[in-house]
């Protein structure tokens, strides 16, 4: 009747199966009770030490880690893009296997190159945790969504989900993806046809170019980033064309569910893909978001820590 | 002291597609030439009994890159044709990205003189097309005939400038040297690290559309009308560009292409292990490109098997797929991956794939080679078109050890390898011991 | 209570266990009953003590009409060897609807051996507030004690060899009340 969690990295949700997903997310919810008690605190990764290896830049998602990481009481290290080893020319498995040196546990890591972190799961004993990879992988953002839109919506199956944006580029969407059609959800992915290829059919998503259609029966509305360089490299005219035609406004909610739930992975850029008063609105669950994280990341790093040998 | 070049083979099946043969008999080689049966005293020759086993004219590799001059660490001409030996190979082409480039005579004689030295296997080698294969200027195109080069090539690079390749197509046409093209357009191609399908899309890789090599073979064709020369496509891996082909040839314009072993045996499905030793330029492409190219070897679009040997070392690779270079090494497995992809599959027969390997390079370079016709050099390969092993890189004789196909399970094997009637490398029990050195 | 040392893994069937819990009930309630309605509160540690809070304080109700708050705890984020074993234990529901400060905590486990889940739930607890007491009921006591933990209140003292564990099924997780040994692997 246990579930076994028997996975020493979380890389992406490609590999996981639906039993080992919704185990994370019920241990997510006890996560969550400790970040809602006055000691936020919980000794489980007491003695263990954390890398936090951000090749990418990112703050977001690096302070969500780091919180989750010191109310598991573990040891972390932070190594940042501008770490001067990379500028000698030293590579990234001779970074990680001195740190793997030092008794280092776990490494979570953020990197531009696809596949670093399969990579690097592969030649060292420590834990990896994947978050982010180039435009491949993120999986604590896609578990967080889906524990958010389970808590607001009491289910995953059956829930007509719809990704709005930069499909292409996104790491977001590929993991929301995997998760989302493990957990028996209808996915739909729109936005720009130069962004959402249609490749994502042949793994059972609707892809739509039309933001009204696309939004008819949403019960959960996905919104991603869009970037100004995809714009300078003649992926779609202009932000504003961008935001008239797949913009989330106050308009569009005239037409989606009343429920519908309005996400974002955030940083939000208003007035592009999402205006401020939606983003500040009652169906708005992108604050939750953050908090779900923190759960989310704790629940992840317990569970890979306790497969260490 | 001389090591003996008379030999007289025994018993095996001899294929010499050049010469329409395939049948049971014996091979004489006297003095390094091939000679009638029964011309000399046996005595004066070892006799070696290769019942069971296939004797074939000795094999040409025509895209080889033995980094020498200037990247030795990956390879030298001395482990790079002790591989080819391994192989099956007699003979091969080598690519001119070397460091300095082969755009001159004296890099040329160089590599002529360290292979005289070091070589055990005959190196013909390349010059570039253009300068620093720049693609800017022609390079010194008759020094390079003069000092030796079999081919001119830019492989790796490609000229984008449509009236450049003209001028030079028409120029090496001149002197007779066939322009061997690595075609792709390097605005469609962009910095993609795989092809561009399915598999890019769900990885979230960047890519290379089958567009940015089509592009270029369809200019080329067009080129090669104009200019009155053959040119001929190296490592072809795009259906598209297949059909292009065929229908080229069929209109008369004289168009050749190769393919490698990898091309034939791989798909990108690969890639989502993230293991840099299935990342190569051209790329692997989807399954439906992939039979496209073994159609091509099976109706003679395709006339060329060649590997695109490309080492590097463990540390250049041993890094994330994105920042990985291209390139894998081919020299000793692409005999056992074309016999079992190919022959056990029962798409080509056995002298359909020797054909790729032997009269099909020789003809489009123009080279006295990939025959066993009486008074031809003694370069012979001997083969087991049947024997079962697990390919094991720690068995190479390449000093890179870059492929995708180690526990690779293999039908099909090189036994032996015959330079101008000397024996360079055999796996057989009876007479040689293992890789000898020749010269 | 019997030692039961016999071939045949069950060691206690429901009767013999509701025996117990009735006699733990009286014992707690004879502590409490001068103590004020709200003082005294049970939290069953995950995963068996939970069933067990719930019945003694379910059996002081009925039998003495005092109601008495229940609580469940999970301690794996306190345990002292996550990574040390061959799996990983689940994480289940901790559920404390009541504020713990200056109470009277009465933890609930059902098998009590080397004492290191209690101190673990002690942890946890001190995460929670500062309770005014805290003791321990457990419905089995089998010994072999690893830390100084001592049990206030017990259904059954067990004696079996160290080479056996011992283990209890409750009705509400897996369908029947029943004590039981199984050899260590």
């Amino acid at each position: 009747m246990d579930f076994q969690w028997t996975k020493k990295d979380l890389l992406d949700l490609y590999d996981l199966s639906r039993d080992e997903i919704l185990h994370i997310l019920n241990t997510a919810e006890e996560f969550k009770k400790v970040s809602q008690r006055n000691v936020k605190k919980v000794p489980a990764l007491r003695g263990r030490t954390v890398v936090n290896l951000f090749v990418e830049p990112s703050t977001r998602t690096r302070v969500s880690f780091e919180l989750a990481e010191q109310r598991l009481s573990a040891d972390i290290i932070n190594m940042n893009a501008d770490v001067s080893s990379f500028r000698k020319g030293e590579t990234l498995l001779d970074t990680l296997k001195n740190i793997q040196a030092l008794q280092a546990d776990i490494v979570v890591m953020r990197h531009q190159a696809t596949g670093a972190p399969n990579f690097l799961a592969r030649e060292l004993n420590m834990g990896v945790v994947n978050a982010g990879d180039g435009a491949h992988s993120h999986p604590t953002q896609a578990l967080l969504d889906i524990f958010t839109i389970r808590e607001k919506k009491g289910r995953i199956e059956g829930l007509n989900v719809v990704i709005v944006g930069d499909i292409l580029h996104s790491r977001v969407a590929r993991s929301n993806v995997w998760g989302l059609l493990k957990l028996g959800a209808n996915v739909t992915f729109a936005g720009p046809a130069t962004l959402v290829p249609r490749e994502f059919e042949k793994i059972g998503v609707r892809v739509c170019h039309n933001l009204k259609d696309a939004l008819a029966d949403a019960d959960v509305v996905n919104l991603l980033r869009i970037q100004l360089e995809r714009q300078q490299r003649g992926y779609f005219p202009s932000l504003g064309e961008y935001s008239r035609f797949f913009g989330i406004h106050p308009e569009t909610l005239r037409y989606i569910k009343r429920d519908a739930l309005i996400m974002h992975p955030g940083p939000i850029n208003r007035g592009v893909e999402i205006d401020s008063a939606v983003a500040d609105g009652p169906q708005s669950v992108i604050l939750e978001q953050v908090t779900n994280g923190l759960a989310v990341r704790m629940a992840v790093l317990f569970l890979v820590a306790g497969c260490l040998k | 002291m001389k090591k003996n070049n008379s030999w007289i083979l025994k018993g095996g099946r001899i294929i010499d597609p050049a010469n329409h043969i395939d049948r049971t008999g014996d091979l004489w080689i006297r003095e390094g030439r091939i000679v009638e049966p029964d011309s000399f005293d046996p005595a004066l020759a070892e006799t070696v009994n290769l019942r069971g086993l296939v004797v074939a004219p000795g094999l040409i590799d025509m895209h080889v890159h033995l980094r020498q001059p200037g990247n030795t660490d990956a390879e030298t001409i001395r482990t790079g044709t002790m591989a080819a030996a391994a192989g099956g190979f007699t003979s091969i082409v080598a690519m001119p990205n070397t460091s300095p480039c082969a755009d001159t005579a004296g890099t040329i004689q160089y590599i002529k003189d360290f292979a005289a030295r070091e070589g055990v296997v005959k190196v013909l080698p390349s010059g570039a097309l253009s300068v620093g294969r720049k693609g800017e200027e022609m390079s010194p195109v008759g020094s390079l005939k003069a000092a030796g080069v079999v081919a001119l090539t830019d492989d790796g690079c490609c000229i984008q400038n449509n009236e450049l390749m003209r001028h030079v197509v028409e120029y090496a046409g001149n002197f007779g040297l066939p322009v061997l093209e690595h075609c792709e357009d390097k605005f469609l191609a962009g910095d993609g690290v795989m092809h561009e399908g399915y598999w890019s899309v769900l990885l979230g890789m960047k890519a290379m559309p089958a567009a940015a090599e089509e592009v270029i073979v369809a200019r080329d064709i067009i080129i090669s009308r104009l200019a009155s020369w053959k040119i001929h496509i190296q490592h072809v891996s795009s259906a598209q560009s297949v059909k292009m082909i065929r229908a080229a040839q069929a209109d008369g314009v004289r168009i050749s292409a190769e393919a490698t072993p990898h091309h034939i045996a791989l798909t990108d499905v690969e890639i989502k292990k993230f293991d840099t030793n299935y990342k190569m330029n051209p790329p692997l492409r989807s399954e439906e490109d992939r039979m496209a190219v073994i159609e091509g070897l099976q109706d003679g679009t395709i006339a060329v098997i060649a590997t695109d040997h490309a080492p590097h070392t463990q540390t250049a690779k041993l890094v994330e797929f994105d920042h990985a270079p291209f390139g894998i090494i081919g020299l000793e497995t692409a005999v056992p991956v074309t016999l079992t992809e190919l022959y056990h599959k029962n798409y080509l027969s056995l002298s359909q794939v020797i054909s790729k390997f032997t009269v099909g390079p020789a003809s489009i370079l123009g080279i006295d080679a990939g025959t066993l016709s009486v008074g031809a050099a003694a370069d012979v390969t001997i083969i087991d078109p049947d024997c079962e092993y697990i390919v094991d890189v720690n068995d190479f004789y390449s000093k890179s050890r870059n492929t995708p196909f180690n526990g690779y399970a293999a039908k099909g094997r090189t036994m032996a390898t015959f330079v101008d009637g000397v024996c360079i490398f055999s796996l057989l029990k009876e007479s040689e011991p293992e890789d000898e050195e020749s010269k | 209570m019997e030692n039961n040392e016999s071939e045949h893994d069950t060691m206690f069937g429901a009767d013999t266990i509701a025996q117990a819990i009735d006699t733990m009930s009286e014992a707690i309630y004879g502590h409490i009953s001068d103590d004020p309605p709200d003082k005294v509160a049970l939290i069953g540690i995950q995963a068996g003590g939970v069933p067990l809070a719930k019945r003694i304080s379910r059996c002081i109700r009925d039998r003495f009409g005092r109601t008495i708050d229940v609580g469940a705890l999970d301690i794996s984020m306190y345990r002292d060897d996550i990574g040390k074993r061959k799996t990983l234990p689940m994480i289940r529901e901790t559920t404390i609807p009541f504020d713990i400060n200056d109470k009277i905590i009465i933890l609930a486990d059902d098998v009590l051996q080397s004492g290191r889940s209690v101190r673990a739930a002690l942890d946890a607890l001190t995460d929670f507030g500062r309770p005014a007491q805290i003791r321990l009921a457990a419905l089995i006591d089998r010994g072999q004690r690893e830390f100084p933990i001592h049990a206030d209140y017990v259904g059954m003292k067990v004696s079996v060899g160290a080479e056996w564990r011992v283990c209890m099924d409750w009705v509400e997780c897996s369908g029947s009340d029943c004590v039981f040994k199984v050899k260590k692997q």
